[in-house]
């Protein structure tokens, strides 16, 4: 449906860099200013909003795809915060200020939606549905992340979609998948995790509940899970020319990554248990507390040689053949704790495990916010690039896990503010006159402040 | 229905969790993955619980998920011969998956820059604790030491109480999607360029990725997020109910009236409780008001009781739930899979409808259990295969299997 143009790689191996994409309606379209990847050539038009939806396109957008967001002023994405929010609304806010315009201010926002173009538009009035089915019809990829059966009822269903683009891939992923009798149950990521299984095996060793993780587990996992089956649908488009609708359950992607408790069940019939920070191959395994506060090491001993060199480490050579076996650690876990948490206690988090490493123990500082943020490791590899934001100005935003030698992935551009691209796009992409542009924005269609705070305006 | 992925062939040389993973989901779409193994099997292959109970290495759980709908090759690396096979093997693959220390396949011959010449359109993943590259390049790892680093167990468990991991794998588990993701691009992308590439996968980084905003806290506001544990308001956390655990998720204010209808308790209506704030300063009165309705209902029945109110209520669910669920018997999401060994079992398949169906659930392969037939297909007849088996190239017979180390588990 697309193809790139450019430089041709002339048989040596760099990569392939485009300069333009051609597009289904016939016009070229320049790439941003680095913009690159493997994906590159590839168009996904993006109505999710939050974090499930949002996390796929971003991880598609990484790779190099054009992603083109649609907002709409009635309803701006919620991870933009609340729109009016109070002036102490916290650190989420870029250098803990709300500014002139919070919903461009707002950290949770700007890290899921960079690398895309964000129209903001009301695609239920019938200029805006023009539009988006102008823009539909170019697209390789549709993604929609709204409750069951929404977008369809909106007149946006995979049938609608394909009337322009025979070979859409349409992906759609509401909580518990659409059909069936809960297609139009209602899910956050919080209750999704619970659905999906990992609760019922996080806690403390002990405790009588289970606890919360520290996310939203079934938003990212959802997220992936989409960015996979849309890589694999284009495979399937590329080899038979047929397009592909992707119903995703965001319950199952979770129960996918604690496949085994599934089958463990049914040998066992025991539930999941929550043992804290133990393990069932790995004895011993914790967090032990280090100098200053709330400052942990974590480490896991996966073998008796392992075991021989942590006592080396932390000089209780003795404990080699006092405690030789998983079994023999597993049944003196305590014991074992107290003795690694009386040589933790006195010791930097830092320090600590850059000493068990030498070792060859599997040691790892309990990171918080700041130190993640500051980890020599992932600056030493990239991991955190630098964006430009409209808003905010300069600020570095967490990268990919991936790195590629040849076609890299990229964080390009910062998030867009409400409607940043909305003319860009119209003109770019879809070839709109400034007349045409005019039009639009005079029947109400293109508006790139919340009506919230036009309401506001109007009555303030 | 032929996978997408069908014609595409994988060596995985990957062990544990998170490149078997990978595998897992390139297999389900059709791909051909031949799992090179050392001759007593990748070490996942004996952790427990086994099927019938006894340790062994074709009946564990974990072992039986991740690998499902591979092939299995048993290669000795330590032998010439054992190499030259598995050369032989990578010039028919079109990816190569690999989860060794940085270094260490380069040290017998298979390191990328040693292979890309020769094959210049191997997509060649690696997916490792820390990646190929940086100061803990060669750090040691196990699921609980990225998810420390990463800044995920400060952010989970009591504030007053030690950092908490999460159970299970998912560090593994999703720097394996990942995987699957970037080595799909890189697939998508060689279909122009005719060129493969190295792809190296970093678990800290994926988990790191999983943050919700917690780093940007840190990065725009120059704070540290806290530990929160269940949560620091009423009616959106975990609760005790007569049969387990639910998540009392009272959504937006707005709905705030249907908790106190599902609950039959009209004071939770009274504006008191309903005022924005309220759930996080009347906490305790709160909980107080919801318990006894909470504990004498089921999980299944307070999440479809919430739900026809248009509250997003979950539970805490256990395999056992998956399977009384209407909803996930009606998508049909568990496969039955007959096993030789560990019988017949529900297995999760994929997470998706799709219009053209696309994936197929298989089983997981026996220790070796394919090695005579994949190697017979690299064109070496009898004499060759029983000289290759002399030099011990594929490990010892197969009746003379070293004990699994899952014993001593």
């Amino acid at each position: 449906m697309t193809s790139t143009n450019g430089a041709n790689n002339g048989g040596t191996r760099d990569a392939v860099v485009p300069s333009n994409i051609t597009m289904a309606n016939g016009r070229t379209l320049p790439l941003r200013e680095g913009q690159q990847g493997p994906l590159t050539g590839l168009i996904v038009l993006d109505c999710s909003m939050v974090w499930a939806g949002p996390y796929c396109t971003k991880l598609l957008g990484d790779l190099g795809a054009t992603i083109i967001k649609i907002e709409a002023n009635r309803q701006v994405d919620s991870i933009r915060g609340v729109v009016i929010p109070p002036a102490s609304a916290g650190p989420l806010y870029f250098d803990n200020d709300i500014g002139e315009d919070p919903w461009n201010r707002n950290g949770y926002y700007n890290k899921y939606n960079r690398n895309k173009l964000g129209m903001c538009m009301n695609i239920l009035m019938d200029e805006g549905r023009a539009v988006f089915m102008e823009l539909a019809a170019l697209s390789d990829v549709v993604v929609e992340n709204f409750g069951g059966g929404v977008f369809e009822r909106m007149g946006y269903g995979y049938d609608v979609l394909r009337s322009v683009n025979e070979d859409v891939v349409f992906v759609s992923m509401p909580p518990s998948g659409n059909g069936g009798p809960e297609a139009k149950y209602v899910g956050y990521g919080v209750a999704i995790e619970q659905l999906g299984g990992i609760v019922a095996r996080t806690g403390y060793l002990g405790d009588d509940s289970p606890m919360k993780t520290g996310i939203n587990y079934g938003d990212p996992i959802a997220g992936m899970h989409t960015a996979s089956y849309i890589m694999t649908a284009l495979m399937h488009r590329r080899k038979t020319g047929r397009g592909q609708y992707i119903d995703l359950s965001q319950r199952e992607a979770t129960i996918n990554w604690v496949g085994e408790s599934v089958l463990e069940w049914q040998m066992t019939g025991e539930d999941p248990k929550w043992i804290g920070n133990r393990d069932r191959y790995m004895a011993p395994s914790g967090v032990y507390r280090c100098t200053g506060e709330d400052r942990w090491l974590a480490l896991a001993i996966g073998s008796d040689a392992e075991w021989s060199s942590l006592c080396m480490a932390i000089q209780e050579p003795e404990l080699v053949t006092k405690f030789p076996t998983f079994d023999a650690r597993a049944r003196h876990h305590d014991e074992i704790d107290a003795v690694i948490g009386a040589w933790t206690a006195t010791r930097d988090a830092d320090e600590a495990m850059g000493l068990l490493q030498q070792f060859g123990v599997a040691a790892g500082v309990c990171s918080d916010s700041k130190r993640v943020v500051e980890d020599p490791h992932l600056h030493a590899r990239g991991f955190w690039p630098a964006v430009d934001h409209a808003s905010v100005g300069p600020h570095i935003l967490a990268g990919p896990a991936w790195t590629y030698d040849r076609t890299p992935s990229a964080v390009y551009a910062a998030a867009p503010q409400l409607g940043q691209h909305t003319e860009w796009v119209l003109r770019e992409v879809l070839g709109k006159s400034e007349t045409e542009i005019a039009a639009l924005t005079a029947a109400g269609v293109l508006e790139n402040t919340p009506e919230e705070v036009l309401k506001q305006r109007a009555g303030g | 229905m032929d996978g997408p992925l069908v014609g595409t062939r994988v060596v995985d040389l990957s062990q544990y969790v998170a490149g078997p993973y990978a595998g897992r989901v390139m297999a389900g779409f059709g791909a051909d993955v031949i799992k090179v193994e050392p001759p007593d099997g990748d070490p996942v292959r004996h952790w427990g619980p086994f099927a019938g109970g006894d340790p062994n290495p074709d009946t564990g759980a974990l072992h039986l998920y991740l690998n499902q709908g591979k092939r299995s090759v048993t290669l000795d690396l330590d032998t010439a011969d054992g190499r030259a096979v598995l050369r032989e093997l990578i010039a028919s693959a079109d990816v190569l998956i690999e989860s060794f220390r940085p270094g260490a396949l380069a040290d017998i011959g298979f390191g990328y820059e040693q292979l890309r010449e020769e094959f210049p359109s191997l997509v060649y993943l690696s997916v490792t604790p820390f990646g190929q590259t940086g100061p803990y390049a060669q750090h040691h790892a196990w699921e609980i030491t990225t998810y420390a680093l990463a800044g995920m167990m400060s952010i989970t468990g009591e504030p007053d109480r030690e950092p908490l991991k999460n159970g299970g794998y998912i560090g593994q588990y999703g720097a394996g999607q990942n995987a699957y993701i970037a080595t799909l691009a890189a697939l998508w992308e060689r279909g122009v360029s005719d060129l493969g590439q190295h792809i190296d996968v970093s678990v800290f980084e994926h988990v790191t990725s999983l943050l919700e905003m917690t780093d940007m806290y840190y990065i725009y506001g120059g704070a540290v997020y806290p530990r929160a544990g269940n949560g620091a308001r009423a009616a959106w956390g975990i609760y005790p109910c007569a049969d387990g655990f639910v998540g009392v998720v009272s959504g937006p204010l707005r709905r705030w009236a249907n908790v106190a209808t599902l609950m039959e308790e009209p004071v939770l209506a009274t504006e008191r409780y309903q005022r924005s704030g309220a759930q996080a300063e009347l906490r305790d009165e709160i909980d107080a008001l919801m318990l006894p309705w909470l504990i004498t209902h089921n999980k299944e029945e307070i999440y479809q009781k919430a739900q026809a109110l248009g509250l997003p209520f979950g539970y805490v669910s256990t395999p056992a739930d998956f399977f009384k669920n209407e909803q996930l018997q009606y998508r049909g999401f568990f496969h039955e899979v007959d096993h030789p060994v560990a019988g017949t079992m529900k297995y999760p398949s994929v997470a998706a409808h799709f219009s053209d169906g696309l994936w197929e659930s298989k089983r997981a392969p026996l220790l070796g259990e394919h090695t005579a037939e994949v190697v017979a297909s690299l064109g070496h007849d009898r004499a060759s295969m029983e000289r290759l088996a002399a030099a011990g190239a594929f490990g010892g017979a197969p009746n003379d299997r070293r004990p699994t180390k899952g014993a001593a588990r």
